[in-house]
């Protein structure tokens, strides 16, 4: 089962993609599968790929609950 | 979860040119805590939030385990219909991610980002029974034109391995791809034989099986009456006689791969019809006792298993989780079986071979294949793959 692992996007750069951060890691991903991403918007990342968009509310609450649970995903892990 | 880069790690050994055996080092995070202690309709929010695959399939198998628990009734004939739709959509979008961008690359030939974009937009949006009727009927269009073109132009089916390589050479992307894949050869039957394949049962049947809701030891490394088993497209579609082909000639990893194609077909069946006799349903749930529910999905990658016992408050007191990739990457699984004892001479040939077969067992987390080569001429040899 690999954990939904919102980030936040840095960046938008071109050719549909983005630098994203979570907890001091940055990566570059594709935002070729969802719609009208912007700066400050998160996404779950998922092996180089945003898969959906979210709130900064819904991405600080799943941040929050993988954190009560020992859980620290990675962008390194995505 | 740990500091290594990939939950899971698959170290296949080398000695004296021959593949010994296989370890593997699954750390897949043990998500199923952080819903103990939250009401039913909590958990059944919570739980697509947590996971990046599969999301449908987790939230119905919660859903479904906690009414069941709850003695809720089954879900209404409408109901189930839109839920089979919503598993199907998922379902073909986990299988075309491989067969459009990760099967190509391997095998030479080069993904297809753009067609998947288009495709993955469409199977992820909310449908309606017009629309997943369409888009059904372009999936199976998808599946005929565009993957297995060369099967799709004489009504015999081929009866041996040359024809079969022809008709898969003859047109398709993917027909490219498991020509190439068959042509690249076999490593023999697995010494102690295939694993046998999950039988599929009604929930009520798992429970007898299981005595009740499976214990957390199961769930990390699930047996099938006390036997290791293989899970997901190819246990469904063994009996398919193009599959049986390949399967009688050893070809096990092809088969797996033609397998996704026919569950992609099967998927979009269901999104034209739903709950129709020819196509077995995707989810089940019972429950033993007041309190416990247990419910399965078939996911692309198999057999997904949610298990819940409520409190005498209502509240989640135990959660149990078992997804595909424990059953297929089980110490004792089919990739440690079919991974091991062949002659391996070349680590760049075993390595792609590894890889193939750990992509079409296809688990759910990032993994990473590692040769470690105990011939001391030779430098190991790594590769990553995804989920």
């Amino acid at each position: 089962m690999c954990l939904a692992i919102p980030a936040r996007v840095a960046e938008l750069l071109p050719d549909d993609r983005a630098r994203v951060e979570l907890g001091g890691v940055a990566k570059e991903i594709s935002l070729a599968l969802v719609d009208g991403v912007a700066v400050g918007d998160y996404v779950i990342v998922h092996v180089g790929y945003a898969l959906s968009r979210l709130d900064q509310r819904e991405a600080e609450a799943t941040l929050a609950l993988f954190a009560q649970a020992g859980l620290t995903p990675s962008l390194e892990d995505a | 979860m740990n500091t290594q880069a990939e939950p899971l790690l698959l170290h296949a050994h080398r000695q004296g040119g021959q593949l010994t055996h296989i370890d593997i080092h699954n750390q897949r995070p043990r998500a199923a805590a952080l819903l103990v202690g939250r009401r039913p309709d909590e958990a059944a929010a919570l739980v697509p939030r947590l996971f990046a695959l599969c999301a449908q399939a987790q939230q119905s198998a919660a859903r479904l385990a906690c009414a069941a628990a709850l003695g809720q009734a089954a879900p209404s004939e409408r109901e189930a219909a839109a839920l089979e739709r919503r598993l199907a959509a998922e379902a073909a979008q986990e299988h075309l991610w491989r067969l459009l961008l990760d099967w190509p690359p391997l095998l030479g030939f080069d993904a297809r980002r753009n067609r998947y974009a288009e495709l993955h937009r469409r199977l992820s949006r909310q449908l309606s029974a017009e629309e997943a009727y369409a888009l059904g009927g372009d999936l199976l269009d998808l599946v005929a034109r565009e993957l297995l073109a060369g099967f799709f132009t004489r009504l015999r089916e081929p009866r041996n391995l040359g024809e079969f390589v022809d008709r898969a050479e003859a047109g398709g992307g993917l027909g490219s791809v498991l020509g190439a894949l068959v042509r690249f050869g076999t490593a023999g039957a697995p010494a102690s034989g295939a694993l046998p394949l999950l039988p599929r049962r009604s929930a009520a049947g798992w429970l007898d099986v299981l005595g009740g809701l499976p214990g957390e030891d199961w769930c990390l490394q699930p047996t099938d009456h006390d036997a290791a088993a293989e899970t997901g497209p190819l246990a469904r579609n063994a009996e398919s006689p193009l599959v049986r082909l390949l399967l009688e000639q050893g070809h096990r990893i092809s088969a797996r791969l033609l397998a996704k194609v026919i569950d992609v077909a099967d998927c979009a069946s269901r999104l034209r019809q739903p709950l129709a006799a020819e196509v077995p349903v995707l989810a089940d749930a019972a429950s033993p006792a007041p309190g416990v529910g247990l419910a399965w999905v078939e996911t692309a990658r198999g057999l997904l298993l949610h298990g819940v016992r409520l409190d005498g408050e209502g509240r989640i007191a135990d959660y149990r989780v078992c997804a595909p990739t424990e059953w297929n990457f089980h110490p004792a699984g089919s990739f440690a079986s079919e991974g091991s004892g062949w002659p391996a001479p070349d680590g760049e040939i075993a390595q792609k071979r590894l890889h193939a077969l750990a992509l079409a067992l296809d688990p759910c987390v990032a993994y990473r294949v590692i040769l470690d080569d105990a011939d001391p001429m030779e430098e190991p040899a790594a590769g990553t793959g995804h989920a």
